[in-house]
């Protein structure tokens, strides 16, 4: 007699011994795309790390070109320094070596003036200008240290003892002055120089004129330059014995010439430290991708979407060197995008949606089928890290300035979650996508404008546009974007 | 190494560990994967997800219950996603008969000839006969897991076993007569 079993029972028995290998090459492709995760994971890390070490290296060199530019600028116009006497103004030739002879009996000792010269700070204005020229007020501020030594004793066949003692005197000069130029008359010694006359005056007054015109020519070349030379030649003949008072005889008219423009430096130099800001924002953001491919699913990209405005918050720090900068800080994003489901078929695949554990497409299915305007609405909160490079665009004296940044954020997902209402029914979480990658990085580009309301504190609007470069798991054809308005004010520290 | 050691080293992505265990458990993975897979390609396609997951989620498997059947969840999980967006578009009759029987004879029949059979039903039916017949699933938690009621569950089960009837019925007659006429 026949043995009868229920068929799935003689199923299953049978195949208890079904015993089968895959092929080979289904561990080769497990492996690479394992090592693809493990790659993915590593650039995770490794571009933001490269971008910061990167973004520091140039705020560094930045920095230290700068440093080196003030150091220039200071050590070059030591022809524009002055001395003590407050009369003093600019682009009058001092000379940064000043040789003397003192003479005792028959020898003579030679003494070498050299003179550190800083410049602490600067700043031109325009005051007036006509068709031949144009007129600034500039003002400069040095620190000035004189250091004197010895270097050797010879014999000379004659000197004149007077000379040695006023000439020794203004080496006590220790520090310095400030002086406005051009524009400024001296009030002190308003004597203009007109001439060898007024040359010859001046070396009575100091006694010994009786140098060797030798002197004279050797010292000029050292200290002068060739621009102001010209406009200063006079004035240096005298110098070698006294060159404070030298500068007063300047005549006015010269220094307004354009060659006084040259130089003056057309960046004004301004020994500071980096300008450090912290600011507060908020805005609005909006999320779509550039291509209009769905971000939740492939299945819905020719349905119609809408991009509800969602929040952008958060607090970054800035640092600027001049024009440069960079800045870093933390951050919350909202994400929204909502696509109008089709009432015949509401959602074709639920492959990238995880449905909550108490829900089914049934359901769901049942749930809509007799509403209106049925929307899925994706919802991506972000925790952001951005790293941003700022160029000023425009940064002067005047109160609004502009400026462009750009960067890398990494995005730690916060919040992933799926959303289905229509008219009928109100908004009903469904579940998550399953293709949402837990870290992001997204390029920043953005503008900033901000307005100085005081010299502390700036309100500010920056718009800004981020492409998510690694939104998804798996392969996806949307090119997620947002663009939001970072508006806010802050402070300076 | 026992395990342990690999569940260990895989946590760690050591890809030595990660081999050891695909070469332990492949086997019996690609089995289940068949059960549920249209053909062989696709059952390859669905071990090779279960893998990735696996390896990617190992760190989450907390030791409660055996490790071979969370490993096989997971392959059965894949094929469900796999074929669950067809599940749903095919219309479902609700219709409930009495036991599908078949005899030793009927049923003796080369293993990969079952095996097409199941895999030539459509994908709701091999799915509810999978989960409930090979996999000892209740009809509950097939609902859940599919999306679908219990009686529909049900009814997908026995149109099913029905199909198979009729295919296994078919051929052993026409394999009896083969191998009497040799």
């Amino acid at each position: 007699m026949e043995n009868k079993s229920e068929i799935g029972k003689a199923i299953k028995d049978k195949l208890t011994h079904l015993d089968e290998a895959p092929r080979d090459f289904v561990w080769s492709k497990i492996e690479k795309d394992l090592n693809k995760k493990r790659r993915r994971r590593f650039l995770i890390w490794f571009i933001p790390s490269v971008l910061l070490i990167g973004l520091l290296s140039t705020v560094a060199i930045v920095n230290d070109k700068d440093q080196n530019e003030i150091n220039e600028t200071a050590k070059a116009p030591t022809h524009l320094l002055q001395d003590k006497d407050k009369t003093k103004k600019q682009n009058v030739e001092q000379p940064k070596k000043t040789e003397i002879k003192k003479s005792n009996s028959n020898d003579t000792i030679l003494i070498r003036k050299s003179k550190d010269v800083k410049l602490i700070k600067q700043s031109s204005k325009l005051v007036s200008s006509t068709n031949e020229y144009e007129e600034y007020e500039v003002t400069k501020k040095y620190k000035i240290t004189i250091r004197k030594e010895k270097v050797h004793i010879k014999e000379t066949p004659k000197t004149n003892p007077t000379k040695t003692n006023k000439t020794s005197k203004p080496l006590a000069v220790k520090k310095t002055s400030y002086g406005k130029t051009t524009s400024a008359k001296p009030k002190s010694k308003p004597k203009p120089v007109k001439g060898k006359k007024s040359l010859s005056q001046t070396s009575k007054k100091k006694t010994e004129t009786n140098l060797p015109k030798k002197t004279a020519a050797t010292t000029t070349p050292e200290t002068i330059e060739p621009k102001v030379a010209e406009t200063t030649i006079p004035v240096k003949t005298e110098e070698k014995k006294d060159s404070i008072a030298s500068v007063d005889s300047i005549p006015v008219k010269k220094r307004r010439t354009p060659k006084i423009q040259e130089t003056v430096p057309e960046k004004i130099v301004v020994n500071n430290p980096p300008e450090r800001r912290v600011h507060v924002y908020y805005g609005p953001a909006i999320f779509s991708s550039l291509n209009n491919q769905s971000l939740i699913d492939p299945s819905l990209s020719k349905q119609p979407t809408s991009k509800p405005v969602s929040a952008f918050y958060g607090v970054y720090i800035k640092i600027m060197y001049r024009k440069t900068g960079f800045r870093v800080g933390f951050s919350h994003l909202n994400l929204k995008t909502s696509t109008l489901l089709d009432q015949n078929e509401l959602i074709p695949s639920y492959s990238n949606i995880e449905l909550k554990s108490d829900l089914s497409p049934a359901i769901i299915e049942s749930t809509f089928a007799n509403s209106n305007n049925t929307e899925l609405t994706q919802t991506l909160s972000y925790y952001e890290l951005p790293i941003e490079f700022n160029y000023a665009i425009k940064k002067d004296k005047s109160r609004f300035n502009i400026e462009a940044f750009g960067g890398l954020s990494t995005m730690l997902l916060q919040t992933n979650n799926l959303e289905m209402r229509s008219d009928e029914i109100a908004s009903r979480s469904i579940g998550t996508s399953r293709n949402i990658s837990k870290i992001n990085i997204a390029s920043n580009v953005g503008l900033g404008f901000s307005y100085e309301l005081t010299k502390k504190i700036q309100i500010e609007i920056n718009p800004l546009f981020k492409y998510y470069m690694n939104t998804f798991k798996d392969d996806n054809d949307a090119k997620p974007y947002s663009l939001s308005l970072q508006s806010g004010f802050s402070y300076k520290f | 190494m026992n395990l342990d050691q690999l569940i260990k080293g895989c946590i760690k992505q050591n890809r030595q560990a990660q081999e050891q265990l695909y070469q332990v458990y492949k086997n019996v993975l690609f089995a289940q994967s068949l059960k549920y897979c249209q053909n062989r390609d696709e059952a390859e396609d669905n071990l090779h997800d279960a893998f990735i997951e696996i390896f990617t989620n190992i760190k989450n498997y907390k030791g409660k219950g055996s490790f071979e059947g969370w490993m096989k969840r997971i392959t059965i999980n894949k094929a469900i996603n796999r074929y669950k967006k067809s599940y749903f578009l095919t219309p479902i009759i609700e219709d409930h008969q009495q036991e599908e029987i078949v005899t030793d004879k009927e049923i003796d029949l080369p293993l990969d000839v079952i095996l097409s059979f199941i895999q030539d039903l459509p994908n709701q039916y091999r799915l509810v006969f999978n989960l409930y017949e090979l996999d000892d699933y209740s009809h509950q938690e097939i609902a859940s897991l599919l999306g679908i009621s219990e009686s529909t569950s049900k009814s997908n089960l026995h149109r099913a076993k029905h199909l198979l009837k009729e295919k296994i019925k078919s051929k052993s007659t026409f394999y009896n007569q083969t191998k009497n006429g040799k």
